[in-house]
């Protein structure tokens, strides 16, 4: 078998199983204590309530609060935010630290 | 002042580390420098402490092509489409001069973006509002273009739709770094199998300069400049995506590429300052931080940081091709058949510290995927396709 034939075979194949590992090992719904347990960089999924939202450069920052727990979740500047206080949010993203703090930085919300 | 002068040096030793050791990028360091800010914060301030990521990240900007050349190990997508040019001119003995071209383009960009900043502060909110809407469809234009111009046209947009799927399978895993795999097996390791299936050996290097003041020169750096101010500021967008378009737009040469992405890498560091200032928009992981370290980012705070820019980029400079030389003369005191299988044994450490077991299933994917541009006679830049096609897909719907 030729150079070829086994290079396109591999990556065919093996598109197909990193097309299919996220079905099956979903990301589970996290509460915020997990999140906090959870190593840098590992992709989350929260449903809670906003009890904050502030304005830095570049960013907006939601404090997110469910139980006894809160964290910040960090949005980029790219469009107005139409969230409001107390609404309740269903974000993806991955666990980032600032200043000892797990943050969450968002790459979806689902209202 | 004394603490700035420090805040530099510190800077510039951090960012030579980050860019001569293939998979380190300063978002790695930015990231530990996060979490470790508020010790730091005891004894500095915020600014100094910018002053220090801005040092470090520039440094880095300069000194990451040279794993890109000599050992064809990009650290991201930033430089990734330094290798293949580069390993060209590594061929033709003239590795250095590969490099010297990266830092003129580097040097020369930082220069013009310092210099236009007052016009780019004046003009980019308006430039920003009419085109955002559109800039994914401007990359889906060019990207055609850029498939009807290869002579094998089925193949080359065959080998793009291939890494497009690769590429958004790779960033929806829950993989730490997932960028580091997915570029080292495409553009490093599957150029490094080829080299050592072909028995490729590294001629003797001989230092030859570049010609600087020459046509390719002058394209290289007006595409650049122009094309890397605007989409370097553009969400998804960044100098890889950049280096594409321009090249595109004006006809260059491999040397006229080789400082295009030099002057690009650099410049969107330059430009992300003035984004975050007059935009307010944060563009690449450097500048988040400073976003969160310093509120408000003023003026003078502008100011301090393109000075640090200059200066930082002017010792860069000399310090690369300082180390560029000594690279010439060691890389052919090395068996590089040994040095091939040492590399791609480091990267797969790198990628298994840095993405676990996925990732080592990313990277041996995308290490046979890599190897089929050239063995079915296209350009290995289609594979470029592993980002432009998450980006298009991103701005589009």
């Amino acid at each position: 078998m030729s150079l070829l034939k086994i290079s396109l075979t591999i990556s065919l194949i093996g598109i197909f199983i990193l097309l299919t590992i996220p079905y099956i090992f979903p990301i589970k719904t996290s509460t915020i204590q997990q999140i906090k347990s959870y190593p840098l960089e590992t992709k989350v999924k929260l449903i809670s309530k906003i009890s904050k939202i502030q304005e830095t450069p570049g960013l907006y920052i939601l404090t997110l609060k469910d139980f006894n727990n809160s964290i910040q979740a960090i949005i980029f500047k790219e469009q107005n935010l139409t969230l409001k206080e107390q609404q309740l949010i269903e974000i993806h993203g991955k666990t980032t630290s600032y200043q000892d703090q797990t943050q969450i930085q968002v790459s979806l919300i689902r209202k | 002042m004394i603490e700035i002068i420090i805040a530099i040096a510190l800077g510039i030793l951090a960012g030579t580390i980050s860019g001569i050791i293939p998979g380190v990028h300063t978002n790695l360091i930015n990231t530990l420098l996060l979490s470790l800010s508020p010790l730091l914060l005891q004894f500095t301030s915020p600014l100094i402490l910018s002053v220090f990521i801005i040092s470090m990240v520039i440094l880095h900007s300069f000194m990451n092509s040279i794993p890109a050349i000599y050992l064809g190990a990009p650290e991201s997508s930033d430089n990734a489409l330094t290798v293949l040019p580069g390993h060209k001119y590594l061929l033709k003995k003239k590795g250095f001069e590969a490099l010297t071209l990266t830092v003129i383009g580097s040097l020369l960009s930082l220069i013009i973006g310092i210099l236009l900043t007052p016009v780019i502060i004046k003009i980019l909110p308006i430039i920003y509002t009419t085109i955002k809407d559109y800039i994914g469809y401007l990359l889906l234009i060019t990207i055609s273009l850029l498939i009807l111009r290869d002579q094998k046209k089925l193949i080359a947009l065959f080998i793009f739709l291939l890494a497009g799927v690769y590429g958004l399978a790779t960033l929806n895993l829950n993989i730490q770094n997932p960028l580091f795999p997915m570029l080292s097996s495409l553009f490093g390791i599957s150029g490094l199998l080829l080299s050592l299936k072909n028995k490729t050996t590294i001629p003797k290097q001989i230092i030859t300069y570049p010609k600087i003041f020459t046509k390719q020169t002058l394209k290289a750096l007006f595409s650049g400049t122009l094309i890397g101010t605007f989409t370097t500021l553009m969400p998804g967008l960044g100098p890889a995506q950049a280096a594409i378009i321009a090249s595109q737009l004006t006809k260059l040469k491999d040397s006229g590429f080789l400082i295009l992405v030099g002057a690009l890498d650099t410049l969107a560091m330059v430009t992300s300052f003035i984004a975050i200032y007059s935009i307010d928009k944060a563009r690449n992981g450097a500048v988040i931080i400073i976003g969160k370290l310093i509120e408000t980012i003023t003026l003078q705070n502008l100011i301090l940081f393109l000075t640090v820019t200059l200066i930082t980029g002017i010792i860069a400079t000399f310090l690369t091709l300082k180390l560029a030389k000594f690279s010439s003369s060691l890389i052919t005191k090395i068996n590089y058949q040994k040095l091939g299988i040492s590399i791609i044994i480091l990267i797969t450490i790198m990628t298994f510290w840095l993405s676990s077991y996925q990732g080592l299933l990313v990277l041996t994917i995308g290490s046979f995927l890599g190897l089929l541009p050239p063995l079915l006679g296209t350009g290995r830049n289609h594979l470029m396709g592993c980002l432009i096609i998450p980006t298009i897909l991103y701005l589009i719907l």
